[in-house]
């Protein structure tokens, strides 16, 4: 059977890719929610991933706190981190300039100076080496499917909870009250506020959910693989980059397809083609798409810009 | 600076209209102090400054909206109406003082989203409906500090009535309807609020005549609901019709002030309003306050 | 004498600092003048990766003289960012952006594979040193003395204007594809001449130089320093290489200080640090010779009239 191996070892890849594919969901979720709604392109992102992995991996190695308390209260870091962004820097600048383009430069570069403080704190605390919290958190097991391919629980998890935040996000902005509000507030928020709603509480809230869902995104990795990073944040930052543009800027649907199509042209890209290229694909994406389709190659967005 | 005279107001001290508005059975007296009260208009300006920098585009405007009335202020282009409502509504980017009541209570200063949970909303110029979101979101939006889901039904379900147009293209982006349409949604999201009082600013701008007598008429209607209307308008042909007071703002200032009726036959209304509005508005607006107050004297 | 002589060896003693804010002085240039003519570019970066390889190769395995190797790289460079910039003619603001930094980034990746030209992960070494700090000063001088020329007069005025309102622009008659296209050749040139100066002094180019990390530290030089004028763009690259060496002597936590300080100029400093010195150097001219302000500050507002014919 010559075959077989290489069937099982091509559903491991397709595995590799869609978990792949679900963290970087979870994480472009939350970049492309303020974005689209706020027009911030938060570059600390990246390194409030990494920080709710760290805050994990702090709460858990002396066995302080068991998986799910530590994912809550890592989640809460993150967004909390975010939002210390938006009160700080982020509104003075939305409210204090005149000019659009400028405020929009002015928050990349302040969302850098987050960063670089969060990724300082992180490598002094973790000593800059590598850190994941401990085994013992969370019992993996492996599910051995055909041939040599297999998948753990972790990676189950990991998937159901991306396909789960992706469908709760896209409903909660289209359907609830308080989505509502925030994509009134990404088109125009003097109206909104003219309309009861409390647009500043409503930047808040949005900042809060997307650095929660970076937090998760972070977690996640960090309980899977047991080894982050700083350096970690920034490749999924400029990852996400191409997913955002490639789905659209604000779309939910277009970033969940984008991630996963993104995940397994990389995977594709090491396990079959020139390794080296791997990092190449999302920048050729980004200028591709950017090229032939400025909007995003999928559909309309939900809470975009009309 | 700009506490210099009061005398761009016309009329004995700040109570340009006692007594003078034959129709309004409820005419209350001067505003009150404390919270609201039943006696009190339901706004009233006081003193009223807005600044953009240098720039002082209110000056101390008072005027006062009697409970159940509509009252239209008129003026032409820059005159500071929409300016005078921002302030009003908390919703300009601009220095602002001056004393605002709403029913006695004081609102000024209060960031746009409180003013609106306290009964008072501003339908703004050019309608500003969220074009990306459909009809029935946009209308439930305007009800959303209510959290009671069955009291938002009823009052979408009011508010369709009163604008039938609204359920037929409830599902179509707002961004799509016709001026005119956009304006009804304009009026029937800030209804969705349960407003006491509501701010209109040049609802029948860009529109035309046959649909100018469609948007007083909703006027009409929705001060027949028990709203009291603060009507700005151009249009002073439009306005004075539903209008029991009116008051004409110039550079800032008031500049004159009067019932509907006598305001018809304000020789400074004819000649800025109800003749050739565009050349005719920028004559006014060279000739200024002092022309205006001469005629009326 | 002493004097001369502590200055001889505190430049000695600073020889690598003042070189390196020289080459970011030219690479902040690079960014500045698109950022003023209202196009968030940053492919700067990517051309002096471009600039440095060609420079570098040139001088090392074709033997060029270095003039001549220095101009053929910043032309190449021209070549290539008005190539690139019809290709990204219909972006604007982050989508520009993120477009430039993806073409910065993938100009590493393809260096990284094209390993017979580059040498791929080892990188370009053994360059020789071919260029002193004098002819890169004076470069810097250049190119400011023609930054400034473009901030005065008519073009000055046209690329406001064209940042400002394009529209409008237009409707002046003011082809804004040319002057948008002008900037961004300007800013590639400027870009391809900081890395050909850095390949050229410091002996080695690695595909990783020109990453995110000097995206980020370009952006960050001219937001700080202020990107209105040539002179921010300069400020910047002075405070941005010099700072964090000073910061090291307060330990661990002066990447945090550094990040603060980005954070609080970025959010309250909207004109950048260079405005703080044009403020303090008004009031203090003010306090002075009060009347000389009046009339200076005639003077300075009619060069939108004198000029302009
Ligand atoms: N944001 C602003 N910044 C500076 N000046 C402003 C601003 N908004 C309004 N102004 C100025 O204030 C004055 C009053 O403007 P306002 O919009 O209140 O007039 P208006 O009566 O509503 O005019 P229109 O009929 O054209 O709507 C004008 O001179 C205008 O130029
Ligand atoms: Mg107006």
């Amino acid at each position: 059977m010559p075959g077989a191996p290489a069937a099982g070892e091509m559903l491991q890849q397709l595995i590799n890719a869609i978990v792949f594919g679900s963290v970087l969901t979870l994480f472009a979720l939350g970049l492309s929610l303020a974005w689209g709604t706020l027009d911030v392109l938060n570059l600390a992102h990246g390194a409030v991933f990494i920080f709710a992995g760290y805050l994990t991996y702090e709460l858990t190695r002396q066995g302080a706190l068991s998986f799910v308390p530590a994912l809550i209260v890592s989640m809460v870091g993150a967004g909390a981190a975010t939002v210390a962004l938006e009160v700080l820097a982020f509104r003075f600048i939305r409210t204090r300039f005149a000019n659009k383009r400028q405020a929009e430069l002015s928050m990349l570069v302040a969302s850098i100076g987050g960063a670089i403080i969060i990724d300082q704190v992180v490598s002094n605390e973790t000593g800059a080496t590598t850190f994941g919290p401990p085994s013992s958190i969370f019992k993996v097991r492996e599910y051995h499917l055909t041939g040599s391919a297999g998948i753990t629980n972790i990676q189950i998890l990991i998937v159901v909870v991306a396909v789960l935040a992706a469908v709760g996000l896209d409903q909660w902005v289209r359907r609830s009250r308080q989505g509502r509000a925030v994509r009134a507030v990404a088109y125009d928020p003097v109206t909104s506020g003219l309309l009861g709603v409390n647009v500043s509480f409503v930047a808040i809230s949005t900042m809060f959910v997307a650095g929660a869902l970076a937090g998760l995104a972070g977690v996640l990795l960090a309980v899977n693989l047991r080894a982050e990073e700083v350096a970690v944040g920034q490749d999924y930052l400029l990852t996400a980059f191409a997913i955002l543009i490639v789905g659209g800027v604000g779309s939910v649907r277009g970033a969940v397809l984008a991630a996963y199509l993104i995940a397994i042209a990389e995977t594709a890209v090491v396990a079959y083609g020139p390794t080296q290229w791997r990092d190449g694909i999302a920048f050729l994406l980004i200028l591709l798409v950017l090229l032939v389709r400025p909007q995003g190659l999928f559909a309309k967005a939900q809470f975009q810009r009309a | 600076m700009s506490s210099d005279r009061a005398g761009g107001q016309p009329g004995p001290g700040g109570q340009p209209w006692r007594g003078g508005q034959p129709g309004l059975g409820e005419q209350p007296g001067p505003g009150g102090q404390g919270a609201s009260r039943e006696g009190a208009p339901a706004l009233k300006i006081d003193r009223l400054s807005v600044r953009y920098g240098h720039i002082t585009a209110v000056a101390s405007v008072s005027l006062e909206l009697p409970a159940g009335a509509i009252v239209a202020v008129l003026g032409a282009n820059g005159a500071g109406k929409s300016s005078t409502l921002g302030a009003v509504a908390g919703s300009v980017k601009a220095h602002v003082s001056g004393d605002v009541r709403l029913f006695g209570e004081r609102v000024g200063g209060r960031p746009s989203h409180r003013i609106v949970a306290r009964g008072m909303v501003l339908v703004p110029e050019g309608r500003r409906v969220i074009a990306p979101l459909s009809v029935e979101e946009n209308l439930l939006l305007g009800a959303y500090r209510q959290r009671s889901h069955k009291q938002v039904r009823a009052k979408l379900g009011e508010v369709h009535e009163l604008f039938p147009v609204l359920r037929e293209r409830r599902g179509s982006p707002a961004g799509l309807l016709s001026g005119g349409e956009q304006q009804m949604l304009a009026f029937g999201r800030a209804l969705m609020a349960d407003p006491r009082v509501i701010l209109m600013d040049e609802p029948s701008m860009g529109l035309a005549p046959a649909m100018v007598d469609r948007v007083i008429d909703a006027v009409r209607a929705i001060n027949a609901l028990g709203k009291s209307v603060l009507l700005v308008e151009q249009n002073a042909v439009a306005a004075l019709r539903v209008a029991s007071y009116a008051y004409v703002l110039d550079r800032g200032r008031i500049a004159s002030s009067g019932s509907a009726q006598t305001m018809r036959s304000d020789p400074v209304v004819a000649e800025v309003f109800l003749g050739l509005h565009e050349s005719a508005s920028r004559a006014s607006a060279e000739q200024g306050p002092g022309r205006s107050e001469a005629a009326r004297s | 004498m002493q004097t001369i002589a502590s200055i001889s060896s505190w430049y000695a003693n600073n020889e690598t600092l003042i070189q390196e804010i020289l080459i970011y002085a030219l690479l902040a240039f690079s960014i500045q003048v698109a950022l003023r003519s209202g196009i968030f570019s940053l492919a700067g970066v990517g051309f002096y990766a471009i600039g440095s390889y060609a420079a570098g190769l040139l001088v090392k395995e074709q033997a060029w003289p270095t003039a001549l190797a220095v101009i053929a790289a910043v032309l190449l460079c021209a070549l290539l960012g008005w190539a690139l910039s019809v290709l990204l003619v219909r972006l604007r603001d982050l989508y520009l952006a993120l477009a430039t930094v993806a073409f910065d980034l993938m100009v590493g990746v393809v260096a990284l594979n094209w390993s017979s030209l580059t040498g791929g992960p080892l990188g370009t070494v053994g360059i020789p040193i071919s260029v002193t700090t004098l002819t890169i000063f004076i470069t810097v001088l250049g190119a400011a003395a023609m930054l400034a020329l473009m901030q005065r007069g008519t073009i000055g005025r046209t690329l406001v204007a064209v940042r400002e309102d394009e529209q409008l622009a237009r409707s002046l008659s003011v082809n804004v594809r040319r002057y948008r296209e002008l900037a961004f050749v300007i800013s590639s040139m400027l870009g391809a001449l900081a890395g050909a100066y850095h390949a050229l002094l410091f002996t080695d180019i690695q595909a990783t130089d020109a990453g995110f990390e000097l995206i980020v530290l370009a952006l960050t030089m001219v937001v700080i320093g202020g990107f209105g004028s040539w002179t921010g763009a300069l400020l910047g690259a002075i405070l941005l290489t010099w700072i964090p060496i000073e910061l090291t002597s307060i330990g661990q936590w002066w990447d945090a200080v550094y990040g603060a300080m980005m954070i609080v100029v970025a959010t309250f400093i909207p004109g950048g640090l260079i405005s703080l010195v044009t403020i303090a150097g008004r009031a203090s001219r003010g306090r002075a010779r009060p009347s000389l302000l009046r009339r200076g500050s005639a003077a300075a507002a009619p060069p939108a009239s004198s000029s302009g014919a």
